[in-house]
């Protein structure tokens, strides 16, 4: 007789010996089964919301108590990996962005530097301005700077804002109204001149206000009132007679655009 | 007959000479700074010239300085200012506009209009040098009216601004003078008052405006009654008249006006005759 035909004997043996015997238990769990049977034979009861949020609270309460200190720290680690999450994105770009302002200064600088070369010719100072719009509204403050300047570097430098407005108008229409009411008098009239008829061109709708403004320190001016004007304005113009109607008409038809 | 033959001779050089510069030479406009605030400006651009002209860039410079001296200094001057409205010649180094005047774009005439820039000098000289010969100096030199070429840009009734004149020294001592041969004629007093009299009578000066317009139109009448080319008598003439209407305006204008004085010159001026008794 091998080892594994003893084993099975004294396993049977083992099971004779238990009381009640294997038998009685099982006929116990199949009457059992049978008389619990009818009662819920239709179908098993479905959970209501009532209970669904008692077992929710329960299983929170157990995570509360099995938390018991380190809950604060933990919430406060969690909101701050949520907010962290959420502006994650806008930091990146925010971050990207300033960094490509910066290279785009680097670049523009020596294209700057070539329109103040003295001597620059009218076309060199279109085309550098032109290549300088190309940088799109980073290069506004710098084509701004130009328009301070009076002769072909603000006719250069306009040419440069009118070709951003065609793909941007709205940093152009942002940042053109200041020329209009800069009490640093940075700007001559022939600038605030082409100044005025770009915001016309471009639809800059927000800058209805500040040419009205505009205007009645230019009508004033043309009265002979100039105090307004002239603290806008770099000098004023050489022959009022015929520049001050030459300015209201160009506004008068600015704001005829912005207004249809 | 033979006259005739030395005219074509003389044109086709010229339109030889022409296409050499416009090959030699790069039309340029680098920025040229008006007089002081309050002054009415003429540029002075530089010319076009070959080695015949003047051996060097220098030489072409020193020039128009010299012509610089003689306009604005060393001349009596036929146009008419007055203590506040002075007249003054600005050299400018290194603008070279083309010989058509393609760059005088509306923004450009813009700018020099809001400056009081009245005129702009620019051309091509030339020294002839036949062996055995003296030299013969020849210039073709334009004259960029602005008041005129502003007002054409904004659509108002404005003859052509663009004057070109030619000038020939026939017999020229000392040789080689271009500033005798330009500076002699009184053509750049005559353009002067012509700009500078429309130019007041835009900014509502018509009493000083009137005397200039009339004394352009007598200095525009004797300039047409000289032997020039078809296309230049033409452009003069219309000049002419036009400034004869401007000066009839700043009559016409200055007796409606309540506060010109009663006993003012003009008064009794009758505006189709504006300058009767003046030329």
């Amino acid at each position: 007789m091998t080892s594994v035909e003893d084993r099975l004997q004294r396993l049977e043996a083992e099971m004779d010996r238990l009381r009640p015997s294997l038998h009685d238990r099982l006929a116990r769990l199949g009457q059992t089964t049978q008389t619990a049977k009818p009662a819920g034979a239709s179908s098993p009861a479905p959970l209501s919301a009532g209970r669904v949020i008692g077992a929710i609270a329960a299983v929170a309460r157990h995570f509360f108590g099995w938390m018991g200190a380190e809950l604060p720290k933990f919430l406060t680690a969690f909101v701050l990996l949520w907010f962290g999450w959420g502006i994650k994105d806008s930091v990146d770009l925010s971050i990207k962005q300033r960094q490509l302002d910066l290279s785009y200064a680097k670049e523009m600088q020596g294209l700057l530097q070539k329109m103040g070369e003295k001597d620059a010719e009218m076309t060199q100072l279109h085309s550098t301005a032109v290549v300088l719009a190309s940088y799109g509204a980073p290069a506004l403050p710098s084509l701004l700077s130009e328009l301070r300047y009076s002769g072909l570097r603000a006719e250069a430098a306009i040419a440069g804002i009118r070709s951003v407005a065609l793909t941007q108008p709205a940093p152009v229409c942002e940042a053109l109204p200041r020329a209009l009411s800069n009490r640093g008098r940075q700007f001559d009239w022939q600038a605030q001149l082409k100044v005025v008829g770009v915001l016309g061109e471009n639809d800059c709708t927000g800058a209805v206000v500040p040419l009205t403004d505009y205007r009645a320190a230019v009508a004033a001016a043309a009265k002979g009132k100039s105090a307004a004007f002239e603290e806008i304005v770099r000098e004023l113009p050489l022959s009022p007679a015929e520049d001050y109607p030459r300015l209201l008409a160009t506004i008068d038809r600015s704001l005829a655009m912005l207004k249809r | 007959m033979t006259m005739g033959i030395s005219r074509l001779a003389r044109a086709a050089a010229c339109a030889c000479c022409t296409l050499l510069l416009a090959d030699a030479a790069h039309a340029t406009i680098v920025e040229c700074k008006p007089a002081a605030a309050g002054s009415y400006t003429v540029f002075l651009s530089e010319p076009m010239f070959p080695t015949t002209a003047f051996a060097s860039k220098d030489q072409m410079r020193a020039f128009l300085q010299r012509l610089q001296f003689v306009l604005d200094q060393g001349r009596n001057r036929e146009w008419v200012q007055s203590p506040t409205t002075d007249v003054r010649f600005v050299v400018c180094t290194n603008r070279a506009p083309a010989l058509d005047g393609q760059e005088f774009v509306p923004s450009l005439i813009d700018t020099l209009h809001a400056g009081r820039v009245l005129l702009e000098i620019w051309g091509q000289l030339d020294a002839a040098r036949p062996p055995g010969g003296t030299s013969r100096l020849w210039a073709q030199i334009n004259y960029l009216l602005v008041p005129m070429q502003h007002a054409s840009n904004l659509k108002e009734p404005a003859p052509r601004a663009l004057q070109r004149l030619e000038y020939l020294d026939a017999a020229a001592p000392p040789p080689g003078d271009f500033v005798r041969l330009i500076a002699r004629p009184l053509d750049i007093d005559a353009f002067v008052a012509a700009a500078f009299g429309f130019k007041l009578l835009r900014e509502g000066q018509r009493e000083l405006a009137h005397e200039n317009l009339c004394r352009a139109s007598a200095l525009l009448g004797q300039m047409v009654r000289r032997e020039l080319a078809p296309g230049t008598l033409k452009d003069l003439t219309a000049l002419h008249a036009f400034v004869l209407t401007l000066a009839s305006r700043a009559v016409a204008e200055l007796q409606s006006d309540p506060a010109y004085s009663k006993t003012g010159t003009l008064r009794l001026q009758h505006p189709k005759q504006p300058c009767a008794g003046e030329e």
